[in-house]
């Protein structure tokens, strides 16, 4: 009690130098505990969307440039894999396979070609519009919405790749029609898209042909079979 | 009070030696220890209250016999035995005047701090013309009136041997006669002996007895 007592008494006649100490003890005991648990919550993260895909699968090359690009939309750009082999994996009926394809950006972020299956693997849900329903269609992570200030109704127009190559990839206009609810995942920075409309902006079909089908898409006259 | 016999002290191999053969100081006498500096004077003092223990040698002082005391033993009869007053005063700045004279108190469970210990502070500051200062801090105080409440201090307890180191080092001429008297007033009050040491030889006259310590020193490294 009498120790206290001084104890107390001290803190009070050296309460500036005893106010200095205290912080700075705390300041020395919270940045270790602040980083260690910056980097185990960062940590976590990252594994944890590792953890929730099952299996990866790409072309060879480097595994890390597959992941960083296949889960968390980095610019990395590992080799194609032909759309043939997901529907090989369809036909053996050991799993759903999704495609991602991250090859472009807009405005900063990139475009995420995938299929519906991917919105319901990651449980991602639309908050404001719809889902991706059309050719050319664009569903917005959360904080793809807030820092460029776009929502339903907007548009986004792809990033070109090259402007000299005529037959190459050239800027497509995306109606925007459904915002994500945040994540706090990297599915929160995406711009996604069905595969076919990464097809039209990488040229694929041709130009002129892919344009007609895409138009002819967005006007309801192809057969049902090829909607989503 | 205090009797010392065949004293050996050291501070490790080749360093200070100290031999007291024989050393006398009766109740209520007053001795004033002289010396050289690095003579011991201060070692013999600590060696006294049970700061330090002897390497030979018996001390005892007021019928205990301190250097079979353990070191909680020690700590316990210098905090009811003996009282202190130093050169530097040694109040601490962040209580006040009156904490610092309870200050025994709150250092030693062995003490209790009750009303009676209160009433004898108030006394004993009163009556070193410090009793309106009680509630202010070692800062706000005059260097004599910083070595009144290191007096009060040594004597709230009602120790039987007042050990003083330099007391008066710090002071000037006028305040040093004062606190002295002060000192030997509030001893003799207290029926309490003074063992103190001193570079004032115009101090001198006022104790009963000088011990001369350059006799005691065995070398000369400390």
């Amino acid at each position: 009690m009498n120790a206290l007592y001084l104890a107390f008494a001290y803190l009070r006649y050296h309460w500036a130098r005893s106010l200095v100490l205290v912080l700075v003890a705390a300041l020395i005991m919270f940045v270790p505990v602040a980083t260690q648990t910056l980097l185990s919550t960062s940590e976590r993260a990252l594994v944890a969307r590792g953890k929730d895909t099952p299996l990866l699968l790409g072309s060879r090359g480097s595994q890390l440039d597959l992941t960083m690009a296949a889960l968390y939309f980095s610019e990395e750009r590992p080799d194609p894999v032909p759309m043939l082999e997901v529907e090989s994996v369809w036909d053996s009926g050991l799993g759903v396979p999704i495609p991602v394809h991250t090859a472009f950006a807009s405005s900063g972020f990139r475009i995420v070609g995938t299929t519906l299956d991917y919105f319901d693997f990651r449980d991602l849900s639309v908050i404001e519009g719809r889902g991706l329903s059309l050719l050319g269609d664009a569903v917005i992570g959360a904080k793809v919405a807030q820092e460029l200030g776009k929502g339903v109704g907007d548009t986004l127009v792809s990033s070109p790749e090259n402007l000299f190559d005529l037959d190459g990839v050239y800027p497509l206009e995306m109606p925007i029609v459904g915002v994500l609810e945040q994540t706090n995942t990297p599915d929160d920075t995406a711009i996604f898209v069905d595969i076919k409309t990464t097809w039209v902006i990488q040229g694929i079909g041709h130009g002129q042909r892919m344009w007609s089908l895409l138009r002819r898409w967005q006007m309801g006259q192809l057969p049902s079979q090829m909607r989503r | 009070m205090v009797r010392v016999e065949g004293l050996r002290f050291g501070y490790g191999a080749g360093g200070f030696r100290l031999h007291v053969p024989s050393f006398v100081l009766e109740d209520r006498e007053r001795v004033a220890i002289v010396g050289p500096s690095g003579s011991g004077k201060t070692t013999l003092l600590n060696l006294i209250a049970g700061i330090l223990a002897p390497e030979a040698g018996t001390i005892d002082v007021a019928g205990t016999q301190v250097h079979d005391l353990n070191e909680t033993g020690r700590r316990r009869f210098r905090a009811s035995q003996i009282g202190f007053v130093f050169q530097d005063f040694a109040l601490l700045a962040y209580l006040s005047a009156r904490q610092n004279i309870y200050y025994p108190y709150r250092i030693t469970p062995a003490l209790k701090l009750d009303a009676e210990v209160r009433d004898r502070a108030q006394a004993l500051a009163n009556a070193c013309g410090i009793g309106d200062k009680l509630d202010r801090h070692p800062a706000a105080l005059s260097q004599g009136e910083q070595q009144r409440v290191a007096i009060c201090r040594a004597l709230v307890t009602q120790p039987k041997l007042i050990i003083s180191d330099e007391a008066t080092g710090n002071l000037d001429p006028d305040s040093k006669a004062r606190i002295l008297n002060l000192l030997f007033e509030q001893a003799s009050a207290a029926g309490a002996a003074v063992l103190a040491v001193t570079h004032d030889h115009e101090l001198l006259p006022r104790f009963e007895r000088v011990l001369d310590f350059a006799q005691f020193r065995e070398s000369a490294a400390g």
